[in-house]
């Protein structure tokens, strides 16, 4: 009795033991079975790439020809070339611009969309047109309305101004290209969050209602709240689209006047495909990758003291 | 347990097909790479349109009058791609053997093209029958790269009925910038504009090289020249001082410039004689030619052309060679500038692109040649033209000067 009473408290959890890892071994595997080809596509196109392209960015790799090893050189040249820094101001610049405004106008929209207007479903597809139109095509459109002989200086000129040049005044170039890339993508994130404000509970906002909160208040203290995992969602992902920016300059104004417009994406592809450096290009783009990573990492740690997950 | 295992391994097989299919399916879902044709000679050139296609056949079947067994497959991106791809073209299995270059892209594809030297000489080729301008273009390091097929003098065309009209002189083979601005300055009128201007550094190259300043000097890129900046700003001033045309925007495309030329717009703009059947076949009006304008008024032409080489690693360079032969012989030729409109760049073939157009045009095309320049570069070239189509914006719009961009210009380039 004593001894049988030693061995079942012992021999119940090696039983259960058994079984768990019996149960996680095969849950290993299926996971496995189902991450396999998504394992040699992230090993095929990302981290082979990846380091690929660090063992690149150590020589001077023509497209055809030669590489010669040279180190760091490429890292040493980029620190003391000056369009490295413009370009990399202009890519923050737009980064932040274009993220700040881009949500300010989805949220604004979804919070226009979520009221009871007529049509919802109609304007949040008008919204949206122009995110799964190709970026070249509204970019095309764009510098047609915005040449200095353009729709949008006609018009300005009938009502007596003389519009600017949008895109050759360098006062105006980032600005217009700011503005191009908003307009062309805000709709994605407009689904997003009417997405996000849709799920709020109607009861918390009736409660607030009854609690005598104005719109103001609601918005600020339930609304944003629960709507903060969407909203870093968003803030994230378009961050990271922002710094990858490169269809708008080059086809808007070449990443002029002077460099006003250029971008690091910009300069990195003229850089490989245009002036034949591939080892410049690449050293390039490992800068822009641990800038991104960066700053998503900072957005990560700062999602603590703002995003509310709870329900 | 059994069934639990039995359920595992139903879900691992599941597991496994699914994401095989998928993964073949995504597989299916790429294009797979063609192989060439065999026994034949493959060209790599541009294909932007039909018109290219038309063009590279046009060689080929009048190539075959002067050899039967010439045969030539053509493949390539479009213009705007062809120079980049060229290069991993290359690096790729099935290299090209032929390929083909512009002169101002002699320079960067040097390290593509093969010295055909040793080829002329032991062909016993007559190089000295092709425009020296043009050879002297496709010459990198001391050797020929490429053979010509056309040597086009770059000319300034102008909408005759509006000079006419103002009561303006008809400028031909000679035409100061003295007078060009006098004529500009009376048919430009309120929101138009005499000239068209495109952005870019193609243009005022060849106004400068119109005064005998180059850009370029003992292969050596010559951006700060004084000359020269001083050259640039003349053109800068064009918009700026003198009012007699719009200032570009960076992305604006010669095709703007054009386009505007042949919709009456603007009454005159620079360009190549290549152009002269489309802007004469959408013109409403009665279009002339003259040299693109100097201080002293006499011609000096800019030469802009393309041509026929060998890849370098080529197997078959004497195959390759022969085939260049047939493409640029002078029959070839003659009847490329009647189909195509291109101006050849054999000599004795240059009176066919007279062939259908006022006498005068054929004079000031044969007055440019007399005294022509190519527009000699440097292999670092695509830089300079980005940076001038950036930075000549700001020269336009008077923000900064000709010195001032060029300087920038040499300094990013030299970096």
């Amino acid at each position: 009795m004593f001894a049988g009473s030693e061995i079942r408290p012992s021999s119940a959890p090696q039983a259960t033991r058994f079984r768990t890892n019996k149960i996680r071994e095969s849950d290993g595997l299926v996971v496995l079975a189902y991450l396999w080809p998504g394992l040699v596509g992230f090993t095929t196109f990302i981290l082979v790439p990846l380091l690929g392209s660090l063992l690149i960015s150590m020589f001077e790799w023509p497209l055809f020809g030669t590489p010669t090893f040279i180190g760091f050189a490429n890292y040493q040249k980029m620190f003391s070339d000056p369009t490295f820094y413009t370009v990399l101001v202009n890519t923050v610049i737009f980064a932040f611009v274009y993220t700040a405004l881009n949500l300010l106008l989805a949220l604004a929209v979804s919070l226009w969309l979520n009221t009871k207007i007529k049509f919802s479903s109609f304007w949040r597809v008008i919204f949206f047109l122009p995110a799964i139109t190709p970026v070249i095509a509204n970019a095309l459109v764009w510098r047609l309305l915005l040449n200095d002989n353009g729709i949008v200086n006609s018009v300005l000129s009938s009502g007596g101004i003389t519009g600017p040049s949008w895109l050759s005044d360098a006062s105006f170039a980032l600005s217009t290209v700011i503005a191009m890339s908003v307009w062309q993508s805000f709709g994605y994130n407009v689904i997003v969050l009417s997405a996000g404000l849709g799920s709020i509970p109607q009861e918390i906002l009736e409660a607030s209602r009854m609690d005598g909160t104005n719109a103001w208040q609601r918005l600020r203290s339930v609304i944003l709240p629960m709507i903060s995992p969407s909203l870093f969602f968003t803030m994230t992902m378009t961050m990271i689209g922002a710094f990858q920016v490169f269809v708008q300059p080059q086809v808007l104004t070449q990443g002029g006047p002077g460099e006003s417009t250029n971008t690091f994406v910009l300069y990195m592809y003229r850089n490989g495909f245009v002036f034949d450096r591939l080892g410049y290009a690449s050293a390039l783009a490992w800068i822009l990758f641990v800038v991104v990573m960066l700053i998503t990492a900072l957005q990560f740690a700062g999602q603590r003291k703002w995003v509310n997950y709870d329900k | 347990m059994a069934g639990q295992s039995k359920s595992a391994k139903r879900r691992i097989g599941t597991g496994f097909v699914l994401a095989g299919v998928l993964t073949a399916l995504a597989g299916c879902a790429s294009g797979g790479s063609g192989s060439p044709a065999n026994g034949s000679v493959s060209m790599y050139t541009w294909l932007s349109s039909q018109s290219d296609r038309e063009q590279w056949e046009g060689f080929i079947n009048l190539g075959k009058k002067v050899d039967p067994t010439l045969n030539v497959t053509i493949e390539g991106p479009s213009f705007t791609d062809y120079w980049t791809k060229v290069k991993t073209r290359l690096s790729g299995s099935n290299p090209p053997c032929l390929l083909t270059t512009q002169a101002a892209r002699a320079q960067e594809l040097g390290g593509l093209l093969m010295p055909l030297n040793d080829l002329i000489k032991k062909n016993k080729s007559d190089i000295s029958a092709f425009d020296s301008s043009m050879l002297k273009g496709m010459t990198v390091d001391g050797t020929i790269r490429a053979i010509p097929y056309d040597a086009e003098p770059i000319v300034l065309y102008y909408n005759i009925d509006a000079f006419s009209k103002a009561g303006l002189k008809l400028p031909t083979t000679t035409y100061s910038r003295e007078q060009f601005l006098s004529d500009a300055k009376k048919l430009t009128t309120g929101s138009h504009k005499a000239f068209g201007i495109s952005s870019g550094f193609f243009l005022p190259n060849a106004w400068a090289i119109a005064d005998g300043v180059e850009a370029v000097n003992n292969g050596k890129l010559d951006l700060t020249n004084p000359r020269l900046a001083d050259q640039v700003q003349s053109y800068f001033d064009l918009v700026n001082k003198e009012g007699i045309a719009a200032a570009p925007n960076a992305s604006d495309s010669t095709d703007a410039a054009q386009a505007a030329f042949t919709n009456g717009d603007v009454d005159m703009i620079i360009s190549g004689p290549w152009m002269y059947g489309t802007f004469a076949s959408k013109a409403k009006f009665q279009m002339g030619l003259t040299i693109v304008p100097s201080t002293s008024g006499a011609a000096h032409g800019m030469t802009a052309g393309s041509g026929f080489g060998i890849a370098k690693n080529c197997k078959d360079p004497e195959g390759a060679f022969k085939a260049i032969r047939a493409m640029t012989d002078t029959i070839v030729l003659k009847g490329q500038a009647v189909n195509r409109g291109i101006v050849p760049s054999r000599l004795e073939a240059q009176s066919a692109w007279a062939e259908g157009k006022p006498p005068g045009a054929a004079a000031v095309v044969q007055a440019l040649l007399r005294n022509a320049t190519a527009q000699l570069t440097v292999p670092a070239w695509n830089q300079v033209e980005t940076l001038f189509t950036q930075y000549g914006v700001e020269g336009y719009r008077g923000d900064k000067t000709a010195k001032e961009v060029l300087a920038t210009i040499q300094k990013s380039v030299g970096q």
